[in-house]
């Protein structure tokens, strides 16, 4: 019992960092109603930028202050050159541009900091740490938390505030948003900013657990299965997807991996999503009727 | 007891529990209270304001008006000083409204907004004083005679006096017009009301703690009877919804504990939860019978309660009914059986209405100022 | 009534790809005036209403706003200046409540910051009870409050027709253009409708500029009707005098609807 619970308690608190990267799904998809092929890029260029700073002496708050200024400067790029002239095209379309900027983003990373491996060390020690007879790993703890005070600062701005209001009232009619005099670009503009924020923060996460490379953008096909599962539209569906994902991909490989064979943690959350995908085609907390994409 | 008055209870309530609240009111999505001191001081104010107008005793004032605190709150200011409230049903067509008004033939009326003011100066004498509650699209209209209730008070400070109405006399006069297009009307006198009010009181065990919705007070007798009188004798709070199309939505924020209804309501709540019900055959369908079978244990009971009464309950704002009422005409069987299932126990309170016959408008030619003249007697009934 | 009119197009025309939507429009709508735009499907109404509140971009023209000109307007800048509408195909946030649908329409009132308002400090309480208030006028006053908490996209037609007026009142606008706000309706939510628009021209002294294609509406309501035809303006005038214009029932009323 002890154990299981053990496998259960480091199986959600990993789910919480896929959580992470569906979360900058998430808050695009709502603004734009596109899957931002673009978000696993956008992890990938924001580590990267952070861990060159890092290297060449720059301190720690400098360069996370200056890859967040970075990631601003490209959501504001991104709305001036992608989505100001595709504005009122089909979603396929801005999906397509989206898959277009995830290459070049990609690209600039590698002409700005090259293409080699960098160790990315966050001062967290990865030593288990002993909790009521369990235990975890501190990097996960710290990760959680980390999680659940970024969900706590994006459901303030998002329900409190009027960006939220207008980020949904975009999200639902934009002609309309218009004419109540909601600016379209700057919805978009701050939605592209703070999906680049997230982005920064699970590519320190996981950067610092996978080490800083390329293959880092393919965390996305990790955050699939949890936007599928929660749904594309929700949060709140973002952060129970990554937990039913981490914890059921663990369990799964400890008490199932013997019977048939290791390795399950890979293809299991699939698997997971296809059901369902047939039984709740819009996942748990998603709007019905995903036609976009 | 010369003082067992509507007017005198009041003031029993402002002194011995002026801070707990009498009305509270919906106006613009906001639920807003008032206390029973605060309640005597308005009234105080409104009792000025009829007397600068010259309406005196054994006067009438006339109320053409949905249910509204402002209407309530001018009766009780009428019978102060010893005059008779008159409501007339608003849901009464527009022919029967211009004969009840032209029979009447007020000198002092509350009108609630633009259409029935309309009706009231199309219908009334020359120097009919209106008071009306809701300005929308009367800012226009000349008449010096118009006064809007909320101008009303912001000029007139509050005066005290002892209210001069008195137990024997009629404190409201409801007036209908029946098949052979006569006027009848049934008068309702201090003391009477106040004893069927105390009845009530007695018999279901009404405490001041009641919250009661008053979503037909002035509709009919049964109203003056088992709602506003038996919350002038217990002291409860009487609430208000936002409009009658709200009723439903405010009573469900509200979850009153006392209910006068009629069986158009009743039967309109009890839609309203078939409504919500699954088909019969389904599988949701079987389990609600299920958990609502009366003979059943103690867990199909508990279950029944939490899982499907509380919420049905809920969905018509009766989570905390203790006292549904029904007023006037049965409910047929089937419905009391209804309720039953839902656990709310309806009781029928009515008495036989004792319409008098005034007059045949076909023999009348003019509105006559003589009702009352004729209606003396009957006025002041000695006690 | 002002010396100067409230709006005033001079020589617009819009095309699309080519096909001219309107050649050469120019008329003024006097402050606080109902003006009724008319006209067989297809003549350019609606073209004009988003050139008004700068959905579209005239190729050429003036419109002259409340003393000011313009060569173009931006939606947003249509919206500060107090333009508000509707849309011919109602375009409410379907998955709020009728509430919130109002309260976007307070959106430019706002003063409060963002900070602010996410922790609840400074301005914002006061902010939002001021915003709520103003909503839940026009909620009132447009006899909305049952549905206050309902789904928009839940309710029937009509009432969601009465939402998206409400929305555009919200904004306490000097000009409201509506799009249709009686398509579909039947006669009662007609005349219902009517009312409202008057009461909103006699309560706020709001300018309205509507476009509608029942005649008995439209002559009932509106202080000046102009009549367009193929992009073309082929009357303009008070009812009366449009009622009898020759070009007038060549090109509109006689034809069928
Ligand atoms: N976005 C657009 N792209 C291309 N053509 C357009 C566009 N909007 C309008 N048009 C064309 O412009 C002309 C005028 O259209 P508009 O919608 O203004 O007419 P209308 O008078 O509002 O008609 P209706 O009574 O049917 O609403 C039509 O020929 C229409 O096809
Ligand atoms: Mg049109």
């Amino acid at each position: 019992m002890e154990f299981f619970l053990e496998v259960l308690t480091g199986g959600l608190l990993a789910g919480l960092m896929y959580s992470l990267v569906a979360i900058g799904f998430v808050l695009i998809y709502k603004a734009s109603g596109v899957f931002n092929f673009a978000q696993g890029s956008m992890v990938l260029f924001s580590a990267l930028t952070f861990v060159s700073l890092l290297e060449r002496g720059v301190p720690f708050w400098v360069s996370f202050a200056v890859t967040l200024l970075t990631m601003i400067a490209l959501a504001w790029a991104i709305e001036r050159v992608v989505l100001r002239p595709l504005v009122n095209r089909p979603p396929i379309t801005l999906f397509m541009a989206t898959l277009g900027l995830s290459y070049i983003i990609e690209g600039v990373a590698q002409a700005m900091w090259g293409a080699q491996v960098h160790g990315l060390e966050l001062g967290i020690s990865d030593a288990p740490l002993e909790i009521g007879g369990m235990l975890l790993s501190q990097f996960d703890l710290f990760s959680a938390a980390t999680a659940g005070i970024l969900v706590l600062f994006l459901s303030l701005l998002f329900n409190k505030t009027r960006i939220g209001i207008s980020l949904r009232a975009v999200a639902d009619d934009q002609l309309a948003a218009l004419a109540v005099g909601i600016k379209l670009q700057r919805i978009w503009m701050i939605v592209w900013a703070v999906a680049g924020f997230v982005g920064l923060v699970a590519g320190l996460l996981w950067g610092a657990r996978l080490g800083v490379q390329f293959s880092l953008s393919l965390v996305v096909l990790k955050a699939l299965p949890v936007l599928i599962i929660g749904g594309f539209t929700s949060i709140g569906g973002a952060i129970v997807g990554g937990l039913i994902i981490g914890a059921s991909e663990k369990l799964a490989e400890v008490y199932l991996g013997p019977i048939i064979g290791g390795g399950i943690e890979n293809w299991f959350p699939y698997v997971l999503a296809l059901l369902f995908l047939l039984v709740r085609p819009a996942g748990i907390f998603g709007e019905r009727a995903i036609e976009r994409v | 007891m010369a003082n067992d008055t509507l007017p005198h209870w009041l003031i029993h309530h402002a002194s011995i529990q002026p801070k707990r609240v009498a009305l509270r009111h919906k106006h613009l999505g906001i639920w807003h209270e008032q206390s029973w001191k605060s309640l005597r001081s308005e009234i105080g104010q409104l009792v000025d304001i009829l007397d600068k107008l010259g309406f005196g005793r054994g006067d009438t004032l006339v109320l053409l008006t949905h249910p509204r605190r402002e209407a309530l709150l001018l009766s009780l200011a009428a019978q102060w000083l010893g005059g008779i409230a008159a409501p007339l049903d608003p849901s009464l067509e527009d022919d029967h409204v211009a004969l009840l008004l032209r029979y009447l033939n007020p000198v002092f009326v509350f009108a609630e907004g633009q259409r029935q003011v309309d009706q009231t100066l199309a219908n009334s004498r020359q120097d009919v004083n209106v008071i009306y509650a809701e300005d929308r699209g009367l800012s226009a209209y000349p008449q010096t005679a118009l006064q809007h209730y909320a101008e009303l008070l912001r000029i007139t400070p509050a005066a005290s006096r002892a209210p001069v109405a008195e137990a024997g006399q009629s404190a409201f006069a409801l007036y209908r017009v029946n098949g052979e297009r006569n006027v009848q009307v049934e008068h309702f006198h201090h003391d009477e009301l106040l004893e069927e009010g105390r009845h009530l009181v007695f018999a279901e065990r009404l405490s001041q703690h009641e919250e009661a919705l008053a979503a037909r007070v002035f509709a009919a007798s049964g109203h003056l009877r088992y709602l506003l009188s038996p919350w002038l004798t217990a002291g409860f709070t009487l609430n208000f919804p936002e409009n009658i199309a709200t009723r439903d939505a405010d009573r469900r924020e509200l979850g009153p504990t006392l209910v006068a209804g009629t069986r158009e309501t009743y039967q309109r709540l009890e839609s309203l939860v078939r409504e919500r019900l699954p088909v019969p055959n389904s599988l949701t369908g079987r389990l609600v019978t299920y958990a609502l079978r009366a003979d059943g244990d103690v867990f199909q009971r508990f279950l029944g309660y939490w899982l499907v009464k509380r919420p049905l309950r809920d969905v018509i704002g009766f989570s905390r009914i203790r006292v549904p009422l029904l007023i006037g005409p049965a409910l047929p069987v089937d419905s009391l059986q209804f309720f039953k299932t839902l656990g709310i126990h309806i009781r029928t309170w009515d008495k036989v209405a004792n319409w008098r016959t005034l007059s045949t408008t076909t023999s009348r030619q003019l509105p006559s100022v003589h009702d009352t003249d004729v209606e003396a007697d009957n006025i002041t009934k000695a006690s | 009534m002002g010396a100067t009119p409230l709006l005033e197009l001079q020589r617009i025309s819009l095309s699309f790809k080519g096909v001219k939507a309107i050649t050469d429009i120019s008329f003024t709508v006097e402050q606080g005036e109902i003006c009724a735009l008319i006209g067989p499907n297809g003549a350019g109404k609606s073209s004009l209403l988003n050139v008004i509140n700068g959905v579209y971009q005239p190729d050429q023209g003036l419109i002259g706003f409340n003393g000011q000109r313009y060569q173009k307007m931006q939606s947003h800048q249509a919206a500060v200046q107090g333009i508000a509408r509707t849309f011919q195909n109602i375009a409410l946030f379907k998955g709020m409540s009728v509430l919130d649908n109002v309260l976007t329409g307070r959106n430019l009132k706002v003063k409060s910051s963002w900070i602010e308002q996410a922790f609840h400090i400074g301005r914002a309480l006061a902010d939002e009870i001021k915003q709520r208030q103003k909503a839940e006028e026009i909620i009132d006053f447009l006899r909305i409050n049952q549905w206050r908490n309902s789904i928009v996209g839940t309710l029937p037609y009509g009432l969601q027709k009465r939402v998206e007026l409400a929305r555009a009142l919200a904004s306490e606008p000097r000009l409201l253009l509506l799009d249709e706000p009686m398509a579909g309706m039947n006669r009662e939510e007609k005349s219902e409708m009517s009312a409202f628009i008057l009461d909103t021209q006699r309560e706020f002294g709001t300018t309205v500029v509507l476009i509608e294609h029942d005649i008995g509406v439209v002559m009932g309501l509106s202080d000046h009707v102009v009549v367009l035809d193929y992009g073309k303006k082929v009357g303009d005038g008070t009812p009366d005098e449009v009622r009898k214009s020759p070009e007038v029932i060549a090109a509109y009323l006689g034809t069928t609807h």
